[in-house]
């Protein structure tokens, strides 16, 4: 039964299998526009924080005109009002975040190299998978230390969507490191390490996009 | 034939591998049951939040839904097994691609490329039923003024469904079935370049069908389709279902247009360089990357939404620092490149039964593919003329306003190219045809129409009214809709190796050519007249455009009812189809009907473009078959 399969599949070479390098260049070039959609929805979050930070409907970007006397948001579905200006997020988790995550592409880039000149580069990919977790777990931190909560107005809205888009990334960027590092583990990537390539530029791409999200939410509040 | 089919191919009873166990059935179990486990847990965790509680515990149910379905059928399988390092064995790929399978294998997460077009097909056809039959209700509701068929608010919810109902239908409508089934072929590809993300698509979308029609279980989407905050954050957990339904489509369209992209990109037979692939591939590949761009907007803005309702943030709500308009800019940046997302594959299938029938080359083939570009281009700079009556940057209005007229110019070239592939040519009657005809009429009566739509002071009297509703309906149903069912007719005897019934299906056609007419035209007028859309009563000055509308709205359903049976009766009992029952050029016809799996018994080699009809060129072959160079472009002639 195996050999006929066999023989049909010589008779169509290139059907459903694939060279690695004939993968190498579908993957590549389908991660290069899935790369292209991820980054207009960054673009998109972006451009929704200036579009809420310039049009301040109702002083809601921070609240900057609350006060006891005066709080905000009185009356409306909001479970508790507002009564000072909303605070800044902590820099200092939001860089830590950032860090984190472009350090999974730098490592995977490392362990890529390594591939290239032939050294032992399985516990890299490993240690990528390990500081995506890392990642994801300060990301969970940065979202219990936040001095404001969900409903505090467009600014922490946009602070808070920015961080959950980030680790649904993460997310993604643990799975692909986490499958790259087995594989490699296992000897699959002897021959070719197309893959590494491919979740290297993916978790690049991602903590690149952390980077524009966390400048914008320390540059621009 | 020398070469085995691989269909024969024997396989071991461990082919496949869990796949064997799963199906629709697995799917709907598994979605199921995860459904009830995320309701359970969220209403014991977030119900408790008397503001946002509800609206959480659906959106947890519906995506837990979603992701149940999909572990169900299949679609996370190859995830998992590359994760853990197991690649799947050939025989689990010929196992994947439907092998040794029958029907079942319609029900399965199949890998075929046919098969996936197949399934779009049938999908189509019900979301089209759904779609249908809510607007025969919209119709019958406004047959009198005051009439208590539909509550207001169920008309309400009537008109967003069926609005996103449609929507999704006529954007997958060819680019599903067809850029699978056909597609592939025309390029001498042996199937998608990511048959396992070609299932993914199809069987995502259909986790998405439920979340949608949910909504008439939970109160209904009172804020019609385009969901304008702050009336749709307003709005009860229906919203929510509906933008679950909308998030996962996107996923779907987003996968489904890479693959087209990726496939024609890298595997084109030899030979067929990008000046000779068929329009109709050059329409998918402009269609698919316009929905790449388009998509990522529609997926902001619904998740969005379901973070204001859900989760209390405040994008949309203008009393805690957010914007409508912040809604309305996100959906139309994704809105209006949609329309040519669902309008360009039509067109591009339309171009070949006009060539295939007029016996003529299609008529300024570089300049059909410039101004299909040229349109996708303009078409992500229009957005804001949605946006002219809303009070958005009037500094702006002018500016979009030329945008969108400069945007007739390639849409114009588009017709032009139409009329003369048809111009002088040896026309060929048959049931696409009439189809083709339909359209041309249509189209010119919609991109018209739309012109008086770019124009600020027009629209600030028609955009509120009925007369938008007939544009949009004479360009989505009368243009990509009615070019979508010319594809379907010239293709159906390669999908389903059966000849369509052609006198049923002239019956069918006069229906809806008469009922389109009558239903819309009377549309425009009512628009003329003042008569605001989306209203469930109206003034009794209205009464006699609405009640032609009606009639004619029930001879349209009658019409497509009538090429429904006739589809139905054909693909069960038809007569067989030859392999190209049209003595058609391009690839699709010179394979075998039906279609061996991964397509072709011998690799073609292309040496010309498709269209070498009439005249001298009438002996011009499109490819050649096989180390041996035969062709078959003449295979099948007809009389």
């Amino acid at each position: 039964m195996t050999d006929l399969a066999n023989k049909t599949h010589d008779a169509h070479e290139g059907g459903h299998h694939d060279t690695p390098e004939q993968r190498d260049r579908k993957e590549l070039s389908a991660l290069i526009l899935f790369i292209a959609g991820d980054a207009l929805f960054v673009v998109l979050e972006v451009l929704a924080w200036f579009y809420l930070r310039a049009l301040n409907p109702n002083d809601g970007w921070r609240f900057s005109t609350a006060t006891a006397e005066s709080p905000a948001l009185s009356g409306s579905n909001n479970p508790h009002d507002i009564t000072a200006i909303v605070e800044q997020a902590p820099q200092s988790w939001a860089i830590a975040v950032a860090a984190a995550t472009l350090a999974i592409g730098l490592i995977a880039w490392a362990g890529e190299a390594r591939a290239r000149s032939g050294k032992s580069f399985a516990p890299l990919l490993m240690l990528s998978a390990v500081v995506s977790v890392v990642a994801m777990v300060v990301q969970v931190l940065q979202f219990q230390n936040l001095p404001f909560q969900t409903t505090d107005g467009a600014y922490a809205s946009c602070v808070e969507f920015f961080m959950a888009s980030n680790l649904a990334h993460l997310l993604i960027v643990f799975v692909v490191m986490l499958g790259v590092a087995i594989r490699a583990n296992k000897g699959l990537y002897a021959s070719n390490w197309y893959q590494i390539r491919l979740a290297r530029i993916w978790s690049l791409w991602v903590g690149i996009s952390a980077v524009v999200l966390t400048s914008v939410t320390i540059l621009f509040v | 034939m020398s070469t085995a089919l691989l269909e024969d191919t024997k396989l071991g009873s461990t082919a496949g591998r869990l796949y064997r166990r799963q199906n629709a059935l697995t799917g709907l179990a598994v979605g199921v049951g995860l459904a009830v486990l995320g309701w359970f847990i969220s209403l014991n965790t977030v119900q408790s939040n008397e503001n946002f509680g509800t609206d959480m515990t659906v959106a947890v149910t519906m995506a837990c839904w979603v992701i149940g379905f999909n572990i169900g059928i299949g679609t996370f399988n190859a995830v998992f097994a590359w994760v853990l390092g197991h690649d799947q064995s050939r025989e689990d790929e010929l196992y994947g691609a439907g092998v040794g399978q029958g029907r079942s294998r319609y029900f399965k997460y199949c890998t075929d490329h046919k098969v996936v077009g197949t399934q779009y097909l049938i999908l189509v056809f019900v979301l089209f039923f759904v779609g249908g039959t809510l607007a025969m209700m919209i119709r019958t509701q406004l047959l009198t003024p005051n009439s208590s068929f539909l509550s207001p608010q169920t008309y309400n919810a009537v008109v967003s469904i069926h609005g996103m109902c449609m929507i999704i239908a006529t954007i997958i409508m060819v680019s599903g079935p067809f850029a699978n089934f056909i597609m592939p072929i025309m390029i001498g590809a042996k199937d998608m370049a990511f048959p396992r993300l070609n299932a993914m698509s199809f069987w995502v979308v259909v986790s998405a069908v439920p979340p949608l029609l949910a909504t008439f279980f939970v109160g209904g989407v009172n804020a019609g389709w385009t969901t304008y905050a702050p009336l749709s954050v307003q709005d009860g957990p229906a919203m929510i279902c509906f933008a679950i339904t909308i998030i996962t489509f996107v996923v779907s369209v987003t996968v489904a247009g890479i693959n087209t992209l990726i496939t024609v990109l890298t595997m084109r037979a030899k030979g067929m360089t990008f000046t000779r692939m068929p329009i109709f591939v050059w329409a998918s590949v402009i269609g698919g990357g316009l929905g790449l761009y388009a998509m990522p907007a529609f997926l902001l803005a619904m998740t969005l939404m379901v973070a204001d309702k859900a989760t209390g943030t405040s994008f949309f709500v203008a009393d805690q620092g957010g914007s409508g308009w912040l809604w309305e800019n996100v959906f139309w940046i994704m809105g209006h490149p949609e329309v040519y997302v669902i309008l360009i594959p039509p067109v591009g299938a339309l171009m070949e039964v006009l060539s295939t029938f007029s016996r003529k080359p299609v008529f300024a083939y570089k300049m059909i593919i410039g101004a299909m570009t040229g349109v996708a281009g303009l078409s992500i700079m229009v957005w804001a003329h949605h946006m002219f009556t809303t009070g958005w940057a009037p500094d702006l209005a002018g500016p979009f306003m030329l945008t969108t007229e400069l945007i007739s110019i390639p849409t114009g070239i588009i017709f032009l190219a139409a009329i003369g592939t048809l111009w002088r040519g040896s026309n060929w009657v048959r049931l696409p045809m009439y189809f083709g005809f339909l359209f041309i009429w249509n189209f010119i009566v919609g991109g018209v129409t739309g012109i008086y739509l770019s124009d600020v002071p027009a629209d600030n009297y028609f955009h509120g009214n009925m007369f938008v509703t007939a544009h949009f309906h004479y360009t989505l149903l009368g243009g990509a809709m009615i070019a979508g069912t010319a594809g379907l007719c010239y293709w159906f005897p390669k999908v389903t190796g059966r000849m369509l019934d052609e006198r049923v299906g002239r019956w069918a056609f006069w229906l809806i050519a008469i009922g389109f007419q009558v239903t819309y035209l009377a549309q425009f007028y009512e628009g003329f007249k003042g008569m605001p859309r989306r209203v469930a009563n109206y003034d009794p000055v209205f009464q006699p455009e609405n009640l032609v509308s009606s009639i004619g709205a029930y001879v349209l359903m009658a019409g497509w009812v009538v090429l429904l049976y006739a589809l139905v009766s054909s693909w069960r009992n038809g007569a067989i189809a030859p392999a190209n029952p049209w003595s058609a050029k391009s690839l699709e016809w010179h394979t075998q009907t039906p279609v061996p799996l991964e397509n072709f018994l011998e690799d073609p080699l292309v040496i010309n473009d498709p269209y070498g009809y009439g005249g001298v060129a009438s002996e011009q072959i499109h490819a050649v078959f096989g180390a041996h160079g035969h062709h078959g472009a003449n295979e099948g002639d007809h009389a």
